[in-house]
């Protein structure tokens, strides 16, 4: 006949008097004493202390044992609490470790690290690890990226616990992230046991265990912590290609809109040495507003033409006024033939009303062009430049550059955490 | 929502292309109003904004 | 499918096999061991009360696998090291038989399964090594050296008072479960899966105070 077992049973102490509950039935292996610390063997009559460890701090859990919640749809009671270390050069980094019983579902636990919480199961399946640079572990159709290995080192206990466990007890553990997953394994001699963790907002678990205050704020970026800009990058790329689509269909249609008509065409000569080099052209029209483009070319030879320009509307008399200077130079050194600037130049003008035109000219020129330089002067309208667009192209990439270089960033903090940052 | 502000933000920015293409904002060229008819005949009066005073005034 | 019915031969007492391949069984009220050769009735020894535990699941607990029915009739507890856990007999509604290992609410649900290959011997167990098996590749992850500390219902075969015995879990890359046990000789070959408590459907199982 089994005999079914009372809800919590107790005893005490035997090692600081104290009372002691059992909770988990009948699975619990070990028992921390939490006053003492000692650990206790519950199926010995003679409750034989397996290890006696002082407490050295009042530890407080933050989910208080015997506290009971709806987690994952069934009512989980927490009763063993496990404090674990790993060390890095010379600093120990603790992590909190709670485990959760239902008679039914069996065991589960919840970890706590600097704030991230996650909660974790053991897995059956075996999962398929591949070795490489950065191997991987694949359970599940997920596939997990090492993360860490590092020697955990048992510090404090507290409760019951459905296994061995001593203070002091090391097992190498070997994490694998896929967030929010990560599965880890725990290594003692040869034997492996696999689990997996959920990362889990803490304030689910504050509601499902009505715990009261706020869960503590987490630091830094954790293993497994979801990137909080991966959606968004995906969002603005989509959105990106979106307009950029419409960029480049604007661009096409104004290309292709564009009048870019010759309005005015003049050659004409410089020689320096007359007083008053300026003049003015015959009238044009320009039948709609458009921008004006003013195309300059000159013969220079190592030597510069300047050309001070003012569009006149002969009928309401305004003037835009714009100046160019075009300038050649050429030669030939020990580096071999070089030549500086270039024979062509160009001057665009806002948009101007439609209207009766002519151009003011005022050339001015070196020395050398003593023989005089040829020079051609060509009016154009509603020419399209391409400035603008490519301005535009850059402004529309900067939201997801911005948001990718933020990403980035999130995730180097992740890497750095572990064994692969710098 | 970010979609839609980053949305907005690219049309005005492709709009601002369009205009600045068509109404030539990128240039710079400065306005002189009210010049009158007489430069037609005398292209040297004009005060030229780039050089100043006229260069020749003739005379001793 | 109900098996043949007889008296206990230590106190009179009714048995009625549930399932007709049952070999042994314990009397209900005296709690010997019955084994069954053909029509008769053997008493064997009594068996003493069990060790409390906590499994949920009990004789009488019903269940789906694989949407076979089955009924819990018969029951054996093992014990070692680091822990124990319970074998619970099978009958499905064909009338084959299974097991449904519980250990700390894990459950596994296994079938009695004919070697594809000569079983490794039990002084060559070693964690790690793999077996290329036509149903794909097992890796050994646990060497248990357990022995029984009791046994309750309906059983395939006779259990009674043995030694402790070594137990080799393997496992492949999905939830696919294999045992062999080293009771016998030749070992046994036990395949299955790991499930879920809620997977099986089950009714009637035990009542915990407080919960």
């Amino acid at each position: 006949m089994v005999t079914n077992a009372p809800r919590t049973r107790g005893f005490n102490c035997s090692n600081c008097g104290a009372a002691v509950e059992l909770r988990a039935l009948q699975h619990t292996l070990t028992v921390a004493c939490t006053s003492c610390g000692a650990i206790l063997d519950p199926r010995d009559p003679n409750v034989h202390i397996l290890q006696t460890a002082a407490l050295k701090e009042s530890v407080a859990p933050a989910i208080p044992l015997g506290t009971r919640g709806l987690w994952n749809g069934r009512m989980y009671e927490v009763i063993g609490f496990q404090r674990r270390s790993i060390g890095v050069e010379l600093t120990r980094y603790s992590w909190d470790e709670y485990v959760l019983f239902n008679p039914y579902q069996g065991f589960r636990y919840l970890s706590c690290y600097q704030g991230h919480w996650n909660d974790i199961r053991i897995v059956h399946e075996l999962p398929r690890v591949v070795s490489s640079k950065r191997p991987s572990a694949e359970y599940a159709s997920v596939t997990h990226r090492h993360f860490q290995r590092a020697l955990a080192r048992t510090d404090l206990v507290l409760g019951e616990f459905p296994w061995r466990v001593r203070v002091g007890d090391e097992v190498t553990v070997d994490d694998y992230v896929a967030p929010p997953f990560l599965l880890s394994s725990e290594r003692t001699g040869n034997e492996v046991t696999w689990s997996q963790g959920i990362y889990t907002d803490p304030r689910t678990i504050w509601q499902a265990f009505s715990l009261s205050g706020s869960p503590p704020r987490a630091h830094g970026v954790f293993a497994n912590q979801p990137s909080p800009y991966r959606q968004g990058l995906a969002v603005a790329f989509r959105t990106f290609l979106v307009l950029a689509a419409i960029l480049v269909l604007v661009l096409i249609g104004r290309l292709v809109t564009a009048t870019d008509a010759d309005v005015f065409s003049g050659n004409y000569v410089y020689r320096p040495g007359s007083p008053e080099q300026s003049f003015v052209t015959e009238t044009f029209r320009l039948p709609h507003a458009a921008t004006v483009d003013v195309d300059l070319s000159a013969a220079v030879q190592n030597g510069w033409l300047g050309l001070d320009l003012a569009l006149i509307n002969s009928d309401t008399g305004d003037a835009w006024n714009a100046a160019h200077e075009i300038s050649y130079y050429s030669g030939v050194d020990s580096d071999g033939s070089w030549t500086e600037g270039s024979r062509q130049g160009w001057v665009r003008l806002p948009r101007v009303p439609a209207g009766e035109y002519y151009l003011r000219v005022e050339p001015e020129g070196d020395a050398q062009a003593a023989a005089g330089v040829g020079y051609t002067i060509r009016v154009r309208r509603d020419v399209p430049s391409l400035v603008p667009y490519g301005l535009a192209f850059v402004a529309i990439l900067l939201p997801p550059v911005l948001v990718g270089w933020r990403a980035h960033v999130f995730e180097r903090r992740r890497l750095q955490e572990g064994d692969y940052g710098e | 929502m970010i979609r839609i502000l980053y949305l907005l933000f690219g049309l005005t920015v492709i709009g601002s292309a369009v205009a600045a293409d068509t109404r030539g904002w990128l240039a710079s060229a400065a306005l002189v109003r009210n010049v009158p008819r007489s430069i037609r005949n005398n292209p040297g009066a004009y005060r030229s904004l780039y050089n100043g005073t006229p260069r020749w005034f003739g005379g001793k | 499918m109900r098996g043949p019915a007889g008296r206990c031969p230590n106190c009179g007492a009714p048995i009625q096999f549930r399932w007709s391949s049952a070999v042994q069984t314990v009397c209900a009220s005296c709690r010997s061991v019955v084994v069954r050769h053909d029509v008769d009735l053997d008493a064997i020894g009594e068996i003493s009360d069990l060790p409390p535990d906590s499994s949920p699941i009990q004789l009488g607990t019903e269940g789906r696998f694989d949407d076979k029915p089955f009924t819990v009739i018969g029951r054996i507890v093992y014990e070692h090291d680091e822990g124990g856990w319970n074998e619970w007999h099978l009958a499905f509604a064909d009338g084959t038989s299974g097991w449904l290992s519980d250990a700390q609410a894990e459950y596994a649900v296994t079938r009695l399964t004919p070697p594809p290959k000569p079983l490794p011997k039990e002084a060559d167990l070693t964690v790690g090594v793999r077996y290329d098996w036509p149903d794909g590749a097992f890796a050994i992850t646990t060497l248990t050296h357990a022995r029984y500390v009791g046994v309750d219902g309906e059983l395939p075969f006779e259990y009674w008072g043995k030694d402790k015995m070594w137990f080799a879990d393997l496992r492949r890359h999905d939830a696919v479960f294999a045992t062999i046990d080293y009771s016998e000789e030749p070992p046994l070959l036990f395949v299955g899966r790991f499930v879920e408590y809620d997977d099986l459907g089950l009714r009637n199982v035990r009542t915990f105070e407080g919960w």
